[in-house]
């Protein structure tokens, strides 16, 4: 876990602090001792598999639901009816009047935002054009597909412009083009200044889109801090380099990967010799310099493609880490997958 | 109260207004009672007016000799109410009635056996008449009673028999006196009654279904928690409360105006005097507090429309025996049944409705009766909150007691 202390704030001022916070369904302990910051203008990913606690929390934070204890900061304040004009929130669960019409309903989630029924109008006017549905503004919901009845939900949650914005989910069900629009549009509103927070099981968005990140499992932070960070923190002292030089001799090489096996260090062999194929994982012995090795590598007749760092993607970090709380993660997953694609089926039909 | 309380109170009574089912309820609803009332003039207004003063024949075959009747003579027998009257014909013999009824001279004949002043049997034949006329007694008995004393008594002796007292019936007034009692009151305070007591049944309950159906409507869309990120639980239940009841006013107000165009315009002695529609609007407003609340918590825990809809059968028919008991009381006054009736908050608002109509309802008894739906109404209000605000975002769950007041603990617990 890189922390759970919210001791190490993010790097502006936070909008969401929560400390020690604890909610519980009887016998059943949903969120356990959470603590956490969100700074403003971040766009912070909420993760962990089905179950772990996430929309508990978020329902508490938009004051759906009260805390049994700990204390919990929203803007300044502990949430309430007044905070909530300044959230917009895209739930898991989609849910529209499906005989009403785009426009009225989206001014209608406007003005109970706290809009005047002018400024309402128009600025849905103003959005369903951005976002690709002005002429669908007089269709019923229910006529509208999937993937526009998606757009017309995430309307509702930006369309007063909060301060925070937490999407629960946002890119499910969207094809790629409108995944795109709304990772632009995300992108306008933290330049606006709201702070984005986004639960989501779809990880490599995380990874692509958000400055700091929390992984809760089973009510519990367990992993928690900047992306960045926590990938570098996971990850190893390897190096991806595209050569075909031998690299087993170079100083600090304690193991070489290539062509499908294992090579290890000191083998004796030329330096120069060819390989079969020229991308090879360096593990550089703990403590040894980098620099050195990078020296040694130029120093090499042969050319170098490529040099990198070895990443770690973020899933497998939160699988990992999840896993060694004795849980198998890839299950979790599957059946966070089996559980969205029924929920698309069920939407669809 | 918050602006976003009366957001969703515009949006649910517009919503509701415009539905297509809301503006048929309003028009079609009186359209209908109009309809079923002028069905039964019908006949008379197809015959220009005229039907029923044409006679029909009834023939009388009299072996016991009793009414001396000559075979020429043309008699007449009428309804004791004044309406329908029949010629009445003399027939030698059983068989000569038969052949002229088969004829079609005669509709009907009686048959006064030799032994008639032994047994007093009379046979009538006719033609299966409606079940209105069977209950409503054969005309002839009045017509047989005079025709047996006609030559025997002096004739005032059986006028008397026949109506031996005809004078004015006295009834209490509302300043504890008595005042006349009019035959077509009679009528009045039938129906008066009713047509009050069914406004306020179908308005607070046309209300309280909309109330449950809406719900269970955004409870399968699951719009819910989309819109509890914007308002809470409370100002949810308050808008869908003022507003539903608006609307469930607005039906009472239309069919109400209807209904007194009508008596205004048919008999405006029947006219309710205006202080009774103060306390009518009071009825609606707790009423509908209460029914509402009921609703909206009964709402809080169903999945879906359709579930919503069985619950919303159910409340109207629990409400709607304890009127159906008054009304059938009605006739015999206000027994203690009745008087309880309009006293127990989940009856009082069409019960006392009923008997306010009537009239002579001391005005304590309203108080208390208002008084005790008024706090049963706040109390089913802060439960039926609770509930709501608990149990909105649960989905798929059949309940039962003991889960529903768990439920509500962790709630109390919560708000600490």
């Amino acid at each position: 876990m890189c922390s759970s202390d919210p001791t190490s704030p993010p790097a502006s001022e936070p909008v969401l602090v929560a400390r020690d916070v604890r909610k519980t369904y009887g016998d059943f302990v949903a969120v356990d001792d959470v603590s956490f910051a969100v700074g403003r203008g971040e766009i912070f990913a909420l993760l962990g598999p089905n179950g772990a606690g996430k929309t508990t929390f978020l329902r508490m934070a938009l004051d759906i639901l009260k805390p049994d204890s700990g204390e919990l900061h929203v803007l300044g304040r502990p949430p309430s009816p007044q905070l909530k004009s300044r959230i917009g929130y895209l739930p898991e669960e989609r849910g529209l009047y499906r005989k009403h019409k785009v426009r009225p309903v989206l001014e209608y989630l406007a003005e109970l935002k706290g809009l005047k029924p002018a400024a309402a109008r128009s600025r849905v006017r103003a959005l369903l054009e951005r976002i690709g549905l002005a002429e669908w503004a007089e269709k019923k919901i229910g006529e509208l597909s999937k993937g526009m009845q998606q757009k017309v939900q995430f309307c509702g949650a930006i369309v007063a412009q909060p301060e925070i914005l937490v999407l629960d989910e946002p890119f499910s069900g969207l094809d790629p083009v409108n995944t795109r629009l709304l990772e632009e549009i995300l992108e306008e509103e933290r330049r606006r200044g709201a702070t984005v927070i986004l639960s989501t099981h779809q990880i490599a968005k995380v990874e692509q889109a958000c400055d700091r990140a929390l992984v809760m499992h089973r009510g519990r932070v367990v992993l928690y801090g900047a992306v960045e960070q926590i990938i570098r923190e996971h990850s190893s002292e390897a190096y991806v380099v595209r050569t075909r030089a031998r690299l087993e001799n170079l100083p600090g090489v304690v193991g070489v990967t290539r062509d499908g096996g294992e090579v290890h260090a000191g083998a004796g062999l030329p330096a120069a010799a060819s390989a079969a194929s020229p991308e090879q994982r360096v593990v550089l012995a703990p403590g040894a310099d980098p620099r050195a090795f990078l020296s040694a590598l130029a120093a090499l007749d042969e050319p170098v493609e490529s040099f990198a760092r070895e990443r770690v993607p973020l899933e497998e970090i939160f699988i990992r880490v999840v896993e060694s709380s004795g849980e198998s993660v890839r299950d979790l997953l599957a059946d966070a997958s089996r559980a969205e694609l029924a929920a698309q089926a069920k939407g669809a039909s | 109260m918050s602006g976003r309380t009366w957001t969703i109170a515009r949006r649910e009574f517009l919503a509701t207004v415009r539905r297509k089912g809301f503006l048929l309820t309003l028009v079609l609803m009186p359209a209908w009672i109009g309809f079923a009332f002028s069905l039964g003039s019908l006949p008379q207004a197809l015959s220009g007016g005229k039907r029923a003063t044409l006679p029909a024949n009834v023939g009388v075959v009299d072996s016991a000799g009793v009414l001396a009747m000559s075979a020429a003579e043309n008699d007449t027998m009428a309804r004791e109410d004044g309406g329908k009257r029949f010629v009445v014909r003399a027939y030698p013999s059983q068989e000569a009635a038969r052949a002229a009824f088969a004829r079609g001279d005669i509709t009907s004949f009686l048959v006064l056996p030799a032994d008639y002043l032994r047994g007093g049997a009379v046979s009538e034949y006719r033609r299966p008449g409606s079940a209105l006329s069977r209950v409503t007694g054969p005309p002839w008995r009045p017509w047989l009673r005079a025709r047996l004393l006609r030559g025997r008594v002096e004739p005032g002796l059986v006028a008397r028999v026949q109506n031996p007292a005809d004078g004015p019936t006295y009834v209490p007034d509302d300043r504890g006196g008595f005042k006349v009692f009019r035959a077509e009151e009679a009528l009045g305070t039938f129906f008066v009654p009713m047509g009050f007591g069914m406004l306020l049944f179908s308005s607070i309950f046309s209300a309280a279904g909309y109330l449950l159906q809406g719900l269970g409507e955004e409870k399968e869309s699951r719009i819910l928690e989309s819109l509890l990120s914007s308002v809470t639980a409370d100002e949810l239940m308050r808008g869908k409360l003022i507003g539903l009841g608006g609307a469930g006013l607005l039906l009472g107000l239309v069919w109400g105006a209807l209904g007194l165009q009508v008596i205004a315009a048919m008999a405006p002695v029947f006219l309710p005097p205006p202080g009774l529609l103060v306390i009518l609007f009071l009825y609606f407003v707790l009423g509908y507090l209460l029914f509402g609340t009921i609703a909206l918590g009964l709402g809080s825990l169903v999945s879906s429309y359709q579930e919503a809809t069985t619950v919303s059968a159910i409340l109207s028919f629990v409400a709607i025996v304890p009127w159906m008991v008054t009304f059938s009381m009605m006739e015999e006054g206000t027994t203690g049944l009745v008087r309880g009736l309009s006293w127990f908050p989940l009856s009082a608002p069409t019960t006392m409705t009923m008997r306010l109509a009537q009239g002579g309802v001391p005005a304590w008894e309203v108080a208390l009766s208002l008084a005790l739906l008024a706090l049963a109404g706040w109390a089913t209000l802060l439960f039926a909150t609770r509930l709501f605000r608990v149990a909105l975002l649960l989905y798929g769950k059949t309940w039962n007691l003991p889960e529903i007041l768990r439920l509500l603990k962790s709630d109390r617990a919560a708000a600490r």
